[in-house]
C-alpha cells in the first residue's frame, strides 16, 4: 500500500516534470508547490501510521480519509497535467513551421497557405584581361550582386517576390511582383520582373552556366514593369504544377502574354519605373517540353519555344552593348559621327527569339537566336535622321557535369557537399559556348564606326565547382573578336578581347 | 439477318439501361464536423442515413465524423478543415463561418425548420451514487468544498451552455443583479477542479478518473454516463432551472459545392427532421423537435423550468460579454484569480 502511494505520487511528480517545458512557468511553479505540499503531508501521515499500533488481523481495512483526500488531489493534478498537455499539443499545431537547411530558410503556416522564404545571393567577381595594349578594359574585382530578398505566398494563391540588389548602381530593385496563381492554367503576374523573352535571361541569375550571359540576352530587356498572363498545361493524366513568376521550366506546355512599359535592349527601369510614353510593348512566349512524360528519358529534358515582342517606343534610350564576360562596351551609342546627337529608339520595334535547351543526364545544351529590328533616330543640323537597325545574335552552349549529377536549367545540386577531410569534393561542371552579335551596318550612319564594332564573335570555356547547394566557384576564359570598331587603327578591327574571370558565389 | 441485328441492338440498349444504375452508383463521402458528445448519436444516425440514401438513389454515402469542443471545431473549419456539414453546440460558432469566411449564407439558420435545430437538450448534473453531497440545484455547486467538473467555455460550446445556465439562475435568484451573478459564477469556477477542452473530456475526468463531486453536462451525455459507467455508480440530477439548448446544423455550402456534395449534404441534414431521424435523436437522449416523437420519449425527460438564450440577448451578445477576450469569464477565471 505504501509502495502504491509512492508510485502514484512519483507518477504525478514525473508527469509534472515532463509537462514543464510545455506548461507555462507560473502553472508549473504552482503545481510543483502543490506536489511538495502533498509530499510533506504524505510523509507526516506515514510517520504517524508507523508510530500507531499495528491493526489486528480481524479488523476491516478502513481507508483513511486523509489518504482518500490525497489520492483525489494527486488524481486531479494528474488530470490537470493531461489537459494541459492536450492544450499545449493543440497550440503547437497552430505554430508556424520553420525550415532551415538545404532547402533554404522558410517560415510557413501549419496549413501551408502562407509562406515566406528569406533568400540571398552574393557574387564577387574578378576580371583580368590580357593583350590589352590599348587599355580598352580594366582589370578589376567587383561585387556583381548583393541581394537579400523575400518570396513566398499568402492565402495559398498569391505569390510575391521583393528583391533589392545593393550592388546595383541604378536598378536597385530588380524584382518586385505579385503573381495571382489561382489556377496553374491562368495566372496573373504584375509588377517588375524579367519579360518573357530571352531563354537565357529567364534562367535564374545564380543558375547560369557562365559568369555572364551570351549576346542574344542583351537584345532583350533585362527587367520591365507591366502585367502578364501566364499558364501551363500538362500531358493528360499528369498534374500541372503551379510555377509562380516569369519562368516555368517544369510543365509540359507554357505560355506567357504580357503588356509592358518597354525598356529597350538590355534595359531595366529604375525604381520610379515611370514610362516616358503611352506606347506599350507586347510580349508573348510559347515554350514546350514535347517529350515530357513520354518515357523517352533522354528526351524528357528537351524544351523548345519561341518568344517575341512588338512595340512602338517613343524616344526610348539606347543602352550600349558590351562583351559577355568582359563587360567592355563595343557598341557605344554615345560616341557618334560628327554632328549627330545621341540616337534613341523610335517607332516600330520587334524582336523574335526562337530558343531551346536539352538536358539529359550530365549533359546540357542551350541555343538561342534573336532577330531584332528598331528605328534609330538622331538629330543632325536640327533635322531628324532615321535609320532602320536590324540586329541579330545567336549562341550555343554545351555543358557536362563530370561528377555524376544531373545537368539542369536550374543550379546543379552536388551529390556530395565539399568536405575534403571526408574525401568529398562537391560537383564539377565544364562548359563551352560560341556566341555572335551582328550590328546592322546602317547603325554606323549615326554611330562612330571607329569606336564601335559591327560584329562580335565570342567563344568561352568555363568550369563551375559547386561546393554545395549554395556555394559555387566559377572560372571562365573568353575570347571575343570584332569586325570594325578599331579605336587606334581607323578602318581596322577592334583588338580581340581575352579575359579570364572568376566568381565566388553564395546563393540560397 | 436484319431482324437479328435489330433484336441484338434492342437487347443491348435494354441491357445498358437496366445496368446503368448499378454501373453509375456513386461513392460519396461527407465530413460532419460536430461537437464533443454527439459521437454515439451520429454513429447510429449515419448508418441509418446511408441505408436511406442507398435505397433512394443507389449511391453509397460514407459519413466521416469529427468531434471536439464546439468552439475548437468551428475554428478548425475556419482554418480549412473541409466539412460538408457542421452540427455544433451553439449558433454563434456556426455563425462565425459566415462572419469570418462566408462559407455559409448569412441566412443559414432559416434554411431548416426550428432555426436549423433538429433537437433540443438541456444542462443537468451527474453525481456519484447516493448523491453524497445532496446536490440538487445550482446553488449547491457554489458551496465550499464541492468539486465541480465542467469544460472550458473558451473551447467548448457545451461549457458555454453550462456557464449561462448558472449565470441565468443567479440572475433569477438575485433580482437580476449582474454583480451577484458574477460572484456566483466566480464561486462556481473556483470550485472547478479540472477544465477540460470539451464535454467528452469532462466525462472522462469525472467518470473514468473519478475526479470531482459533480459533472455539469448535456442531458444526453449524463444518461450516457449511466449507460457506459453504470447506473449503480452514478445518478443524474436535474436542476430546477436550466437552459434550453438548441444545437444547430447547417451545410457548409462553399465546401459542399466544391466537393459536389451539396445535394446529399442537404438531404443528410433534412433527414434529421424525419420520423426515423427523430427516433434516433430520442433514443440518444436528445429532445426531439417532432411533437409526436417527443411525446413518445417524454417520460425519459424530467420537467424543469427552461429559459432560452434569447432571454440573455442571444448568442452574439452573450459571447461578446462573457467569452470574448477580457469578458466576464476572463475576469473571474485565470491565473491568480
Amino acid at each position: 500500500m505504501k509502495h502504491l502511494r509512492y508510485k502514484t505520487l512519483a507518477g504525478a511528480i514525473q508527469l509534472a516534470l515532463l509537462g514543464i517545458p510545455a506548461a507555462n512557468a507560473a502553472d508549473v511553479d504552482a503545481l510543483e508547490r502543490r506536489i511538495h505540499e502533498l509530499e510533506s503531508r504524505l510523509e507526516k501521515f506515514e510517520k504517524a501510521t508507523a508510530a500507531a499500533p499495528a491493526p489486528t488481523a480481524a479488523a476491516a481495512p478502513a481507508v483513511n480519509p486523509e489518504v482518500q483526500k490525497l489520492t483525489r488531489k494527486v488524481n486531479t493534478l494528474e488530470r490537470k497535467l493531461e489537459v494541459q498537455d492536450e492544450v499545449t499539443a493543440a497550440n503547437f499545431t497552430r505554430l508556424p513551421k520553420f525550415d532551415v537547411g538545404t532547402n533554404g530558410f522558410k517560415i510557413s503556416s501549419q496549413d501551408g497557405k502562407h509562406e515566406v522564404r528569406i533568400r540571398g545571393a552574393v557574387q564577387t567577381d574578378g576580371r583580368f584581361f590580357s593583350e590589352d595594349a590599348n587599355h580598352l578594359s580594366t582589370d578589376r574585382f567587383e561585387v556583381k550582386q548583393a541581394r537579400v530578398w523575400l518570396e513566398g505566398k499568402v492565402f495559398n494563391d498569391i505569390y510575391y517576390k521583393i528583391m533589392p540588389d545593393f550592388a546595383a548602381s541604378g536598378n536597385i530593385l530588380p524584382d518586385a511582383y505579385l503573381d495571382y496563381a489561382y489556377l496553374p492554367e491562368a495566372s496573373l503576374l504584375v509588377g517588375k520582373f524579367k519579360p518573357s523573352l530571352s531563354l537565357e535571361r529567364l534562367q535564374g541569375d545564380s543558375d547560369g552556366t557562365f559568369l555572364e550571359r551570351a549576346f542574344p540576352t542583351y537584345l532583350a530587356s533585362n527587367r520591365d514593369v507591366g502585367v502578364q498572363l501566364h499558364g501551363a498545361f500538362s500531358k493528360s493524366g499528369f498534374t500541372t504544377e503551379v510555377v509562380p513568376g516569369p519562368i516555368d521550366a517544369k510543365n509540359t506546355f507554357t505560355y506567357q502574354v504580357g503588356v509592358m512599359n518597354g525598356s529597350g535592349d538590355d534595359g531595366s527601369p529604375n525604381n520610379n519605373s515611370a514610362d516616358l510614353d503611352d506606347n506599350k510593348e507586347f510580349v508573348g512566349r510559347l515554350f514546350a517540353h514535347p517529350f515530357q512524360h513520354t518515357g523517352y528519358s533522354w528526351l524528357e529534358g528537351l524544351g523548345v519555344g519561341v518568344a517575341g515582342t512588338v512595340g512602338d517606343p517613343n524616344a526610348q534610350a539606347l543602352k550600349s552593348q558590351s562583351t559577355p564576360i568582359g563587360r567592355t562596351i563595343y557598341l557605344d551609342y554615345t560616341k557618334n559621327n560628327t554632328g549627330y546627337a545621341t540616337p534613341v529608339s523610335n517607332g516600330d520595334q520587334y524582336r523574335i527569339y526562337p530558343q531551346a535547351y536539352w538536358y539529359a543526364g550530365p549533359f546540357g545544351v542551350m541555343a538561342e537566336y534573336v532577330a531584332s529590328s528598331q528605328t534609330l533616330t538622331s538629330i543632325k543640323a536640327n533635322k531628324k535622321v532615321n535609320v532602320r537597325q536590324d540586329n541579330t545574335a545567336w549562341q550555343i552552349l554545351g555543358s557536362w557535369v563530370v561528377t555524376g549529377e544531373d545537368n539542369t536549367f536550374g543550379a546543379v545540386k552536388p551529390i556530395q557537399n565539399f568536405s575534403p577531410l571526408d574525401g568529398q569534393w562537391g560537383a564539377l561542371q565544364f562548359a563551352a559556348r560560341w556566341t555572335e552579335m551582328d550590328i546592322d551596318n546602317g547603325t554606323f550612319k549615326i554611330v562612330d564606326p571607329t569606336q564601335s564594332a559591327t560584329h562580335a564573335t565570342a567563344w568561352t570555356l568555363g568550369a563551375n565547382w559547386y561546393l554545395n547547394s549554395y556555394a559555387l566557384i566559377r572560372a571562365d576564359y573568353e575570347q571575343t573578336s570584332f569586325d570594325g570598331g578599331a579605336t587606334a587603327r581607323k578602318g581596322g578591327d577592334r583588338p580581340t578581347e581575352q579575359v579570364f574571370a572568376t566568381r565566388f558565389q553564395l546563393s540560397f | 439477318m436484319k431482324i437479328k441485328l435489330r433484336q441484338l441492338l434492342v437487347a443491348g440498349v435494354f441491357a445498358t439501361l437496366t445496368a446503368a444504375p448499378a454501373v453509375n452508383a456513386a461513392d460519396i463521402k461527407l465530413l460532419n464536423v460536430s461537437y464533443d458528445p454527439t459521437r454515439e448519436f451520429y454513429k447510429e444516425y449515419n448508418e441509418a442515413f446511408s441505408k436511406y440514401w442507398k435505397a433512394k438513389t443507389g449511391d453509397n454515402v460514407t459519413i466521416n465524423q469529427s468531434h471536439g469542443g464546439g468552439g475548437k471545431q468551428a475554428r478548425a473549419v475556419l482554418d480549412g478543415l473541409e466539412a460538408d456539414v457542421v452540427t455544433l453546440a451553439i449558433a454563434y460558432d456556426i455563425d462565425q463561418l459566415y462572419q469570418k469566411r462566408k462559407l455559409i449564407p448569412e441566412d443559414w439558420q432559416s434554411q431548416l425548420p426550428n432555426n436549423s435545430s433538429p433537437y433540443t437538450s438541456t444542462i443537468v448534473y451527474v453525481v456519484r451514487k447516493g448523491n453524497p453531497l445532496g446536490i440538487k440545484d445550482w446553488n449547491d455547486l457554489v458551496k465550499p468544498g464541492v468539486s465541480v467538473i465542467t469544460p472550458n467555455p473558451k473551447t467548448s460550446g457545451g461549457a458555454r451552455w453550462n456557464y449561462v445556465s448558472a449565470w441565468a439562475y443567479a440572475l433569477k435568484h438575485n433580482n437580476n443583479s449582474e454583480q451577484a451573478a458574477t460572484e456566483f459564477v466566480s464561486k462556481l469556477f473556483k470550485n472547478t477542479a479540472v477544465l477540460d477542452t470539451g464535454a467528452r473530456g469532462s466525462t472522462t475526468t469525472f467518470a473514468e478518473r473519478e475526479i470531482g463531486d459533480v459533472l455539469i453536462t448535456w442531458e444526453n451525455e449524463a444518461y450516457l454516463v449511466l449507460k457506459e459507467f453504470g447506473a449503480d455508480k452514478y445518478e443524474v440530477v436535474t436542476p430546477s432551472f436550466s437552459v434550453l439548448t438548441e444545437p444547430p446544423v447547417t451545410v457548409v455550402e462553399d465546401v459542399a459545392r466544391k466537393h459536389g456534395t451539396l445535394e446529399v449534404a442537404t438531404e443528410y441534414l433534412k433527414y434529421l427532421y424525419s420520423k426515423e431521424g427523430q427516433e434516433i435523436i430520442g433514443k440518444n437522449y436528445y429532445r426531439p423537435s417532432d411533437p409526436e416523437v417527443a411525446a413518445k420519449f417524454s417520460k425519459q425527460f424530467p420537467k424543469l423550468e427552461l429559459f432560452k438564450i434569447d432571454q440573455l440577448g442571444g448568442w452574439n451578445e452573450v459571447q461578446k460579454k462573457h467569452f470574448a477576450d477580457g469578458g466576464v469569464f476572463d475576469q473571474i477565471y485565470g491565473p491568480g484569480k
